[in-house]
């Protein structure tokens, strides 16, 4: 009998010491794991915080060279435009020979033209009027217009949008990006095929981009580099709280999927 | 010093602990949240218990429907304290059910298995094991949240510290608190000295608790 009860007693002592134990290390466990999946978040939080602030950065500095562009713009081509008319304005009041004045007045009337078309250039790349007047998919067509013109490759544009769905400072930024994705294709895709596609149903807007070019960079890479054109596609869709996927396709080329 | 004397001394320090509880609480209640405001009735509840017992200790009278009272309003406010901390993380039907349960077990026990008269270590058993259940959860919410910057400065970290190790230690006890009574234990009085020391650290963690300046 003693012997029974002096192990009921150890058994007892163990049971309540083991979980005793048992307790301590969860507790443990638990600060240590919770400390540590704090320290993740926070990192995880800062480097969103520097991406954050590298988009604002890239935002700005676009915003800047855009004003530099249009002042250039505006001095070169549209102030040269209107000092060289000044200048024929004080010679049709000297000239007397009739041949001449009329000459002079065919040079004023096409120097005018040259300057409405370059303020109407002008104007179209800070808000592009046919974007308001006509909508998003034709605003798209009538760019990739203009692109097969210069371009060595030829663009394919497909969409099912309805002009609407989305508001129109979104539908301005969807443009944007588009212009931003036929651009960097000019400048380095050296693709002679471009598709672009525009869908929509009612909760999401996709645009996807294919060329079949010498692609991109890996996704790890892009992020370090400094692509300006990246970020401010970035910084727009991040503001139409969307969702940027580049992908590599194995046939090479460059895919882009932009989700809204 | 022999181990009677021992715990004859030691079993002073959680009553000790207890009054600076209620000692804290009574001091800061204006300032207390409604956590600790909880955790002071649970200290007042334990001194009325404990002084109501101890007189009828005294007057040689059974003292244990004392604790079947004791038990069910120390699950009871516990339990709230969860509530409080694990709504709406978990449904308000499976707290509502955990509560009821609990208390119908209580009575239907009280009624028919362990009457007012005998330990209820049913009782004391199965809340032990809600308890414990309840402390898990929470850190379960606690790291599945990841809301709380430092744990250490939370009041429900220090209660369901103390919840966790108390009634998981207590818990075995409990269950095999029979063999208590019986004469199969050689050793009680080493036991009662492992107890006393988890309550010793059960009241010292809820004494930081009800000292801690209220985030809530």
């Amino acid at each position: 009998m003693d012997e029974v009860s002096e192990l009921n007693t150890n058994i007892l002592l163990v049971g309540m010491l083991g979980m005793f134990v048992l307790a301590l290390s969860i507790i443990f466990f638990i600060v240590v794991y919770q400390r540590r999946l704090l320290a993740q978040q926070t990192k995880h939080k800062e480097l969103e915080a520097a991406h954050q602030l590298d988009l604002l950065k890239a935002s700005l500095k676009t915003q800047e060279l855009e004003r530099v562009r249009i002042a250039r713009d505006l001095h070169d081509e549209v102030g040269a435009m209107l000092s060289s008319t000044k200048l024929y304005f004080n010679q049709l009041e000297l000239e007397e020979d009739r041949g001449q004045y009329l000459n002079l007045i065919d040079k004023v009337n096409h120097l005018f033209d040259e300057t409405i078309h370059s303020v109407r250039r002008i104007s179209q790349d800070l808000r592009p009027v046919i974007l308001d007047n006509l909508g998003l998919v034709e605003a798209i067509r009538f760019f990739s217009d203009q692109v097969n013109e210069v371009a060595e490759f030829s663009v394919h544009l497909t969409t099912d949008y309805s002009n609407g769905l989305l508001s129109k400072g979104e539908e301005l930024s969807v443009y944007r990006i588009v212009q931003e994705l036929l651009n960097n294709a000019l400048k380095h895709s050296k693709a002679t095929e471009v598709k672009l596609t525009l869908t929509s149903s009612a909760s999401k807007t996709i645009l996807e981009y294919i060329d079949n070019g010498i692609g991109m960079p890996s996704g790890a890479v892009l992020q370090k580099s400094n692509s300006l054109g990246l970020k401010n596609m970035e910084s727009r869709i991040s503001i139409l709280n969307g969702r940027l996927e580049i992908i590599e396709p194995k046939n090479g080329g460059t895919k882009i999927r932009i989700e809204i | 010093m022999d181990q009677k004397e021992f715990y004859s001394q030691l079993v002073i320090v959680p009553y000790i602990l207890i009054g600076l509880c209620l000692f804290i609480g009574m001091v800061r209640f204006n300032k207390l949240s409604n956590t600790q405001r909880l955790l002071f009735w649970l200290i007042l509840a334990t001194v009325i218990t404990e002084t109501v017992s101890e007189v009828l200790w005294r007057k040689e009278m059974n003292n244990f429907p004392v604790f079947h009272f004791y038990a069910i309003i120390e699950f009871s406010l516990i339990f709230t304290i969860y509530y409080r901390a694990l709504y709406p993380s978990f449904s308000n039907k499976f707290l509502y059910w955990t509560l009821g349960g609990f208390l119908g077990f209580a009575i239907f026990n009280a009624l028919f298995l362990q009457s007012l008269f005998t330990a209820n270590s049913n009782v004391t058993t199965l809340s032990s094991v809600i308890l414990v259940v309840l402390s898990l959860l929470y850190f379960y919410k606690t790291l599945k949240d990841s809301k709380l910057i430092h744990l250490e400065k939370s009041i429900m970290f220090w209660v369901s510290t103390g919840v966790l190790i108390y009634f998981s230690s207590s818990l075995v006890l409990f269950t095999f608190g029979n063999l208590l009574v019986s004469e199969s234990i050689s050793d009680t009085m080493s036991i009662w000295v492992v107890h006393v020391c988890f309550n010793i650290f059960y009241y010292s963690l809820l004494s930081i608790a009800l000292w801690m300046r209220s985030a809530n």
